[in-house]
Parts: structure tokens; sequence; C-alpha cells
């Protein structure tokens, strides 16, 4: 529903100051006297430290202090379960918390007046370490002569897919009908091993943040990450505080994509600053920023789906296993994701879904963009091109004939919230726009016929997938959101301030924030002030993720908005009124059939890639990218291209050029001339990014969430484009020169 | 990042003093985007840092007649300074007069933000195995303009690298200009290279070559960059199509090229794969001529 503000393309509020350079990111913020700190990381994949001996390093003029795990009040940390150390070694009462299981643990910080100091001082501490047994494939971690990485598990249930059997964190299933029974009455079958790799968020701006006491006494720190509330409860936890006494503010933040959710810099800087009641700075190198946060989890699949002669799903068996990289971090939500999105918005009969995130050597896996349902797509998507040809259907066609129509059930028994029009929308929206056709037989691909000055090595190919995520975190969770909005004036409004902890993470979540608060006030957009995101002023209103914020947040400006203006009516000045809005109610998936009602809201997506592949190199060029996204309704549709462009160009990093490799545990792509994110001459000549809205019942003002959707579908369309170029089904990817070069000479 | 004394002299007299400080380790700057992140990264500690951009005659592209002490060069050079940007390299109608393979190759340097700041003197001063320019030169038989607080010297380029990050440099002298000599009408070149990307990443595989017009038929010259120590010519290939350019030559000359490279694994790229692309990559560098000599 289009407004005076809702559905405009108003500039963003921070544009200027980004542009021009002046806007505050955590690295730019410096307080007179204060210290700077370094980390020590463990620089091995799996240890125990035996002894740390910080005597010579305290020796170093200007060293201020060095502090290790005994320092640490609570030494765990963890969003789901605390299994990580703050500091891995001796000294604690946590068991477990002497060992390092990447390279990226914490041993200990170093706090100097000067950088130089605290770099000298770091390399004068002394750590003896024991090295132990390392495991880096989740497969061979499934073992049971594997090495065990984690202590037992006390065995209080948080959630009921978090099982810690040896080195399986998580486990979902879903069960319905009966897979085995059905191959027999199958046309075809296709059967595949995937392999998807993980992936570095690579964002503009490393960890940094400072950390100080502010005049209330509140140890405070100023960082940048994604949900403020909860960085707040990490900290107090391990600094043994009262949540009131720690204060978290959120500056300018230069992306975070998932990757900022769990804990890098903040309780660290929070440590030092409450122990050394000084102002302590810290800011990572790109380095240390990519060893030291979490990577999109690496999967490897078997799926093996069947279809009849009428082109109808029969069954799918799919069984995967996670990398989850040393610790829980978010493994289980991620996972939960990954298996509503494996078998696609489809009606399949009989399904048999296993999915398990195992402990590993490697850098943990968790929130990246998508959250799960990128690698569940990838499967998904892959086998439905896959069983279309085997049909000698058209993809389209064939999607069109077996998606869940509204009402009808999706794999977990409940149907989807709303009648999932997008689904045939944003499909038929990406295939026409890339030449697809509706004839009397049904929908036709485009050819990929040579352009004229196409050299005899260069082939072409279209591709195309579809994409279904949740809104929201949900699964039983209570998703809610805070805001809180002071009206001031006389007898007319004068000014509108409004509270809300969203994580302007690039999105521009603050710019959409201010649209919305004035469309609900009715008032004129200039009046509108957007408060800074800081726990001493605000209420949680959740993690900026899981493409929930524009839903959450919109809802509960319209719920503050309407009880300000009651009690501006009241007469009240200044009128001021905060609202905490609740989700629609949502359940657990049970945990063997995997039957519930996960989720209160979806988005849905489609896109298709046109590709050419030097046949000679490998070398991939994409003249066109194709997003077809329904938002529901757009709050600020230029913002919204923003997204969809952002997300199918990561997504085509990750499909083609992203290859993280670690070798027995150690990152070797640790810089950014390694670790190839696209750069602006590797974009597609073309991305076209079509908005579709279907008013979402319960989104503010019709719209649902989509920051991830894009992302979502990009790495099976391009699979699809490159079969249909070059004949071949990769089955993995990044698809690098090198990699597509080998596969077309059957390697 | 340790930090640094930064001087920019505008006269050879200031800079040589500076260059030849004792008991300081003293480094030349031009464009920065070499020494800057290796500062960064503290693999290089200079105490202090020489900008050369201000000196006379680093950033002019001019035609000159011979160079001082070169005897190669007779007739019309193109002289091109050591601090000349590669983006003006690319765009030069100079350059792209005779000596268009330099251009090319400049052209397929990093990205545009880093050809607005990196120069030629640079890249050679660098002397990665994988520079862009350095295979270009290496056709062109360019001559290396070379000062010191001893005097000047010119060099060819076939002398000046010596290993990866090596060259004929002694302490103290700085890469003055290149010189390029006068390549007759109807000479025809192309540099033809290869990434995991397209903008920003290192050559897996950089091809140069170059005919020109000779005795009724063609000299070739053909030069590979990122396959070796140093980039290379390869005279055997050169011999076979200098011969006679049809297409047995020019798949003899590839696989020539083949043999005379010894390419690495590394995390970018296997060996194995490198050396396909030499053979793939010098087909087509040699075809692009072709099609300019038959044009």
């Amino acid at each position: 529903m289009k407004g005076n503000y809702v559905g405009q393309s108003l500039p963003r509020i921070d544009a200027r100051t980004k542009v021009t350079g002046t806007a505050p990111y955590p690295g730019d913020f410096s307080m007179e006297g204060q210290l700077i700190m370094k980390v020590l990381f463990a620089g091995r994949p799996h240890a125990r430290v035996v002894s740390i001996d910080t005597r010579e390093a305290e020796q170093v003029p200007g060293c201020v202090a060095v502090f290790t795990a005994a320092d640490v009040p609570v030494n765990e940390y963890g969003l789901q379960y605390p299994d990580q150390p703050v500091l891995c070694g001796p000294g604690g009462d946590k068991a477990g918390a002497d060992i390092v299981r990447f390279v990226g643990d914490q041993v200990a910080v170093v706090v100097a007046e000067t950088a130089a100091a605290a770099v000298q001082a770091r390399e004068l501490i002394t750590v003896e370490y024991e090295d132990l047994p390392v495991v880096t494939d989740p497969r061979a971690a499934l073992q049971p002569d594997a090495p065990r990485l984690h202590p037992p598990y006390p065995g209080i249930t948080i959630h009921p897919e978090l099982v810690y059997e040896g080195n399986i964190v998580s486990r979902h299933r879903i069960r319905r009908g009966d897979v085995d029974a059905a191959w027999a009455n199958a046309a075809v079958i296709v059967e595949t091993e995937y392999e998807i790799p993980g992936q570095e968020h690579a964002f503009l701006q490393p960890e940094a943040g400072l950390g100080y006491i502010d005049e209330e006494g509140r140890v405070t720190v100023v960082v940048s990450s994604q949900w403020a509330h909860e960085d707040r409860h990490e900290i107090a936890h391990a600094l043994g505080l009262e949540e009131e006494q720690v204060r978290v503010i959120y500056p300018a933040i230069g992306g975070a994509f998932g990757g900022k959710e769990d804990m890098s810099v903040q309780i660290i800087l929070a440590l030092a600053a409450w122990k050394l009641r000084r102002p302590v700075k810290i800011v990572w190198s790109r380095e240390e920023s990519i060893v030291g946060h979490h990577k999109r989890h690496r999967v490897f699949a078997r799926a093996r789906w069947a279809a009849d002669g009428e082109g109808q799903l029969l069954a799918a068996e799919t069984k995967i296993v996670a990398d989850a990289g040393a610790y829980t971090y978010t493994t289980n939500k991620v996972l939960g994701n990954l298996v509503l999105t494996v078998n696609g918005p489809y009606r399949i009969p009989n399904v048999k879904t296993e999915v398990l995130g195992v402990y590993t050597n490697n850098i943990p896996g968790g929130a990246f963009r998508g959250f799960g349902a990128p690698q569940g797509n990838f499967i998904a998507e892959s086998q439905m091109n896959k069983l279309a040809e085997a049909l000698g259907l058209d993809p389209v066609e064939f999607r069109l004939r077996n998606l869940v129509r509204a009402g009808e059930p999706m794999p977990w028994g409940k149907p989807l919230p709303d009648d999932a029009r997008g689904l045939t929308d944003t499909l038929i929206a990406a295939a026409e726009a890339v030449g697809w056709r509706k004839s009397d037989t049904g929908w036709v691909a485009p050819r990929s016929a040579a352009r004229p000055g196409d050299p005899p090595a260069l082939q072409r190919g279209t591709g195309i997938a579809l994409g279904v995520k949740n809104v929201g975190f949900s699964f039983g969770y209570q998703e809610n959101a805070w805001a809180g909005i002071e009206l001031r004036g006389d007898a007319e409004i004068a000014e509108a301030r409004v509270y809300a902890a969203s994580s302007d993470v690039g999105q521009g979540t603050r710019t959409v924030i201010r649209q919305m608060a004035a469309e609900a006030l009715e008032l004129p957009i200039e009046k509108v002030h957007v408060e800074a995101t800081d726990t001493a002023i605000t209420g949680s209103s959740g993690s900026c993720s899981a493409s929930r914020m524009t839903f959450m947040i919109g809802n509960a400006i319209r719920g503050a908005a309407a009880a300000a203006l009651e009690k501006w009516h009241d007469e009240e000045r200044p009128a001021q009124a905060d609202f905490t809005y609740l989700a629609p109610k949502t359940t657990q998936i049970d945990p063997e059939t995997g039957y519930g009602h996960p989720n209160f809201s979806y988005g849905y997506v489609a896109v298709a890639a046109e590709i050419a592949v030097d046949t000679e190199t490998g070398a991939l060029h994409f003249p066109c990218l194709v997003c077809a996204n329904d938002v529901g309704q757009a709050i600020n549709p230029r913002m919204v291209e923003g997204q969809i462009e952002g997300g199918v160009i990561q997504g085509l990093g990750w499909a083609t050029t992203e290859n993280f490799i670690e070798k027995d545990g150690r990152p070797l792509t640790t810089t950014l001339s390694t670790y190839l994110i696209p750069t602006i001459a590797d974009i597609p000549d073309e991305v076209q990014a079509i908005i579709i809205e279907n008013a979402e019942q319960h989104g503010p003002w019709g719209a649902r969430g989509m920051g991830e959707m894009p992302f979502i579908p990009v790495a099976a369309a391009v699979h699809h484009a490159l079969r249909n170029a070059t004949g071949i089904w990769y089955n993995r990817f990044p698809v690098t020169v090198e990699r597509v070069l080998r596969g077309l000479k059957g390697k | 990042m340790r930090p640094f004394d930064y001087y920019q002299p505008e006269s050879f007299d200031e800079a040589f003093k500076l260059l030849t400080m004792p008991d300081k380790v003293v480094m030349p700057l031009a464009g920065s985007t070499d020494l800057i992140p290796m500062v960064r990264d503290e693999r290089w500690s200079p105490d202090i840092v020489v900008d050369i951009k201000e000196l006379p005659g680093l950033r002019d592209i001019k035609p000159v007649a011979g160079g001082p002490g070169c005897g190669v060069c007779e007739g019309e050079c193109l002289y091109v300074g050591a601090a000349v940007r590669m983006s003006e390299i690319a765009r030069s109608p100079l350059v792209n007069r005779h000596w268009g393979v330099l251009a090319q190759a400049a052209g397929a340097v990093g990205h545009e933000q880093v050809r607005n700041r990196a120069t030629l003197g640079g890249n050679m001063g660098t002397a990665s195995p994988a520079g862009d320019t350095l295979s270009a030169l290496l056709v062109l038989e360019a001559e290396v303009l070379i000062q010191g607080a001893g005097g000047e010297r010119c060099i060819p380029v076939t002398k000046f690298f010596l290993g990866p990050r090596k060259t004929a440099l002694r302490p103290g002298e700085i890469i003055v200009a290149v010189l390029l000599p006068p390549l007759p009408e109807g000479s025809a070149g192309s540099y033809e290279r290869l990434s995991r990307r397209r903008g920003a990443d290192l050559a897996l595989v950089g091809v140069s070559a170059l005919a020109v017009p000779y005795a009724g038929g063609y000299q070739w010259r053909l030069a590979l960059c990122a396959v070796a120590p140093t980039p290379i010519r390869v005279p055997e290939a050169e011999a076979v199509l200098s011969a006679g350019h049809d297409a047995v030559s020019l798949e003899q000359a590839a696989q020539l090229a083949l043999a005379a490279s010894h390419p690495i694994d590394d995390v970018r790229a296997t060996a194995a794969y490198r050396r396909e692309m030499v053979v793939r990559l010098t087909r087509r560098a040699l075809q692009h001529v072709v099609e300019q000599l038959e044009h």
C-alpha cells in the first residue's frame, strides 16, 4: 500500500556523510587517554594451552595489561550454546576452556599506550601448546575414532535440535510418507552428490570498536554488529555483570551480512575497559577479520529425488553434513533454515531429510545472508533442473506443475501462511525477462544461440532457479521488536523522535524507519528524527538479520505511533509511547518428523542467469542476471533495488570466484587478493531487478522481508546456465576458471 | 604500520643524497601501490621513502632521438618516464602509435584505481614475475635508463630482471625511463592475459607477441610472464614464427612457449592449469597479431 512516504524512493539519510567520508564508523572513534588493544590468536587449529607466560610482555614500556582466561569472570560465550571460551587457556573453572579449537581462538589480549607497544608485548607472550589431533572434514568427524572436540554435553535441552552426540552439534529431520516405497513408481530418479562451499563475508569494514566507562558508570562499547541488546547480554554474562551495567552503541556500520552476529571484539573490549577503567580501542586488520569471524557453512550433500511420468514429484531423499567448525555459533538455526528450503516449495508426497551440523577444527560456520537457505536452495533447485531435463520437460513448466498451491502443505506438514502466489509470479517474471515464452504446450526456454562476433570457443547458456525463505528466526521463538516515539510541540507536532535499536548495516534501515514513522504519524518527514541505536535509550528491536527488521520494526512503529498520537490527543506534552510488536505465533518442528509451523511469513524470489563460457580458459562472463523478488510492498523501491543488485552479485561471487581455502585447519586465503570477491569489472553487463508486490497480510503496509532473498537462488541458476552452456553438471562450486576447465576436460 | 620519513625531492642531486643515506633503509616510491601494502604488512621497513614523481622528466612521454648511452636507439625512440602512470600509458596516443602492446599490458594492470596510481617504473622495480608490462617491454626490446649518484647508465631490458623481486638496479639507483626503439610501419602486437577474475587480480599467465616487418617477411618476438621466475623471451618459438606464420608454426610456437615455461602451484592456480593456459593464450596472442597483419 503506497502512501506519502511508504513506496517512495527517498534518499538515504546517511548518503551525504557516507559519500563525503564523514560517517563515523567504530574505528573512527577515539577518546583522550585511550589504550590500544591487540589480540593474540591461537594460530593453530587444535591444541591444549599448557601455560601462558606474560611476565616479559608486561615489562614492555607502555604495556598496561595482558589479559588471559584467568581474567575473564565467566569465561564462556555462544549465541545458542556457550561452548566457546572468551579467552582460551588454563586458570579458569570452565571445563575445556584451556583448548584452542581453531586458528582464530583468542588466547590473550594486550592493552598498551601505543599500538607499537601492544604489538611488541604480544610478541613476548610465551604460550606453551600441546598440539592435539586435527579433524577438518565433517564427514570424518562423524567417525567413531575421530578426535572429540568438546567436553560431554551437560544434557540440558536448550533447543531440541541441539543434540551434542560425539561431534554432532545439531540434527534436523523431515519424515513424510515413505520414500522407499516411492522409487518403484518413478519414471525418473536423479541422484547427486553436491559439495557447497563456505564463504567469507568480506564486509567493507573489519571489526573495530571503542570501550569505555560512561558518565553513569556503565561499561560501554561502540562497535558494529547486528543486535545491540544481544551484544549487551553476552558482554554482561561473560563479565558477570547485570545487563544494566553494560551499554552498547552502534554508529555507522560498514557491512555485516551475518558476519557480525557473533562476538568478535565486543567482550574483550568491555573486559579491558571494565578492568582498567580507561578507554580502550581496537581495530582488526583484514587478515585478523578473516581469521577471527565465522564463515558460511560448507555442506556435503547426497540427494535422490524422483518424479513420475506426468512430471509430478514423487519423492525426495536428502542427506546433508554441514561443517559447523569449532563452535556452535548459530549452526542449529542456520541448518533449521536449510531443512526448510532443501525440498523447495514443492508438493512432494514422500520426503526424507536428514541434516547434521558437525564440529571440526575449521573456522566456525555461522550466519551469512540467506542463513542456510542458499545451501538448501542449491540442492533443491539443481535437483529440479535435473529432473526436468530427465523428463524432457521445460524447467519452468516442471516447477509450475509442482509448486504448492494455496493451502497445500509444505514438507513440514503446514501450508505457507499466505497464498504464496509470489512463487509463480517471480518465476514467470524472471523467466520471461531472459526469453522464456509460453506456447500452446507450455513454457519454452530461450535458445542459447551464438551471437555475431562470438569467438568459436564461446558457449552460451541460460539458467533459472526459484527460492523461498522465512522472514525472522521463529521455530517457536516469539519474534519481537520494540520501538518508541516521542512527539514534541505545543498546538501542533513540531518534532517526532523515533527510537529503535536497529542496526544500519548498509541496508538503510534508519531511512526506512523514518519513512514508516512519517507515514504512521501523518507528519512531514522533515519533522521525523531517528535516534541512535544505543541500549541506554532503546528497548530491544531484535537482530538485523533473517530479513526481519523492516517487517518487525515497521509493525512496532505503527503501534508506537498510534499510542503516541493518542497521548498527544490527550494533551500530553511531550507525548511519549513505546510498543513491542509480537509476530504471529509459531512452533518448533518435531525432531523426528519435522512437523510444525516454524514461521509466520516468507519471501519469494526467482533468478535467471545468462552465461557465456570461454571453453578454452574456463573464464565466465554474465551478460544478464535477472532477479524477481516478491517484497510485499517496497517501502523504498530504490533501496530494494540496491538490495537486489548487491544480493545477486554477492551470490555470483559465492558461485564463481570466492574460493575460501582451508588446509589442515589453516586458512590460506586471508587477504582480498587471494580471496576474490567480484569487482566492478566482474559483475554482469546487466542486473535486472524486478520488484513484485503481493501484500503480506501481517507486514507493515504489506511489506515482507527481502534482504537475503536475492542471494538465495543465484548459485543454482548459475549452475543451470553452466550446464546449458557446456553440457556439464558441476555439482560443486565455486566454479573458478580452473574448475570450469577441469570439468570441460571431463575431470 | 611502522612510520617512515617521506621526501619528495625535485632534483636528482637531492634525490640521490637521500637514496644513499648511510645506515638507513631508503626506498624509492612512485605509485606506492606495492610499497604501501608491503610496509603495512611489515614485510618492508623503510626508514626513509623518497617520492621520485617530481624529478625532472620522470612523468614524460616523448619522442627522443636516441638515448644517451643507448646504442640501439637509433632514429626516433619513445621515452616513457618511470613515474608515468599505467592509465596514461594505456591511453597515450604516442604509445599506441607503434608500441600498442605496452598500452594493452598497462591497461591490464590491477583495476582503474590502481592504474591511476601505479607506474611503469614501479612495475619494473617490483619485478614480480607476473608484472603485466614486463613481457611487453621484452618484445619491444626496451632499454632501461638508470641513474644513480655515480651517473647514468642504460641497459637492455633483457638484462634487467634477475629473479622474483630482483633487478639489475644497484643500491641507490633508480629507473628514470624506458626507451622504446622505433618499429617500422606494419608492425603488430598483442598482449593476452588471464586471471581468476577480470578486475584487480594477478595474471596467471601473460603473453606478449609482436611481429615486425623484416626482409620481406616478419621478425617475430614472443615473451611470457607469470610462468617463470622472471618474464622470459621464447627465442625458439620466435625462430619458427619468423620462418613463416602459418597454422602449423603457430601451433608449434605455442608448444615451444609451453616448453619454456616453468609455472608454480599456488593458492591461485595449479601449475598444470597454468601450463595449459600458456599454450592457449600464446595461440590467441599470435592469432591476434596475424589478424592485424592480414588486415
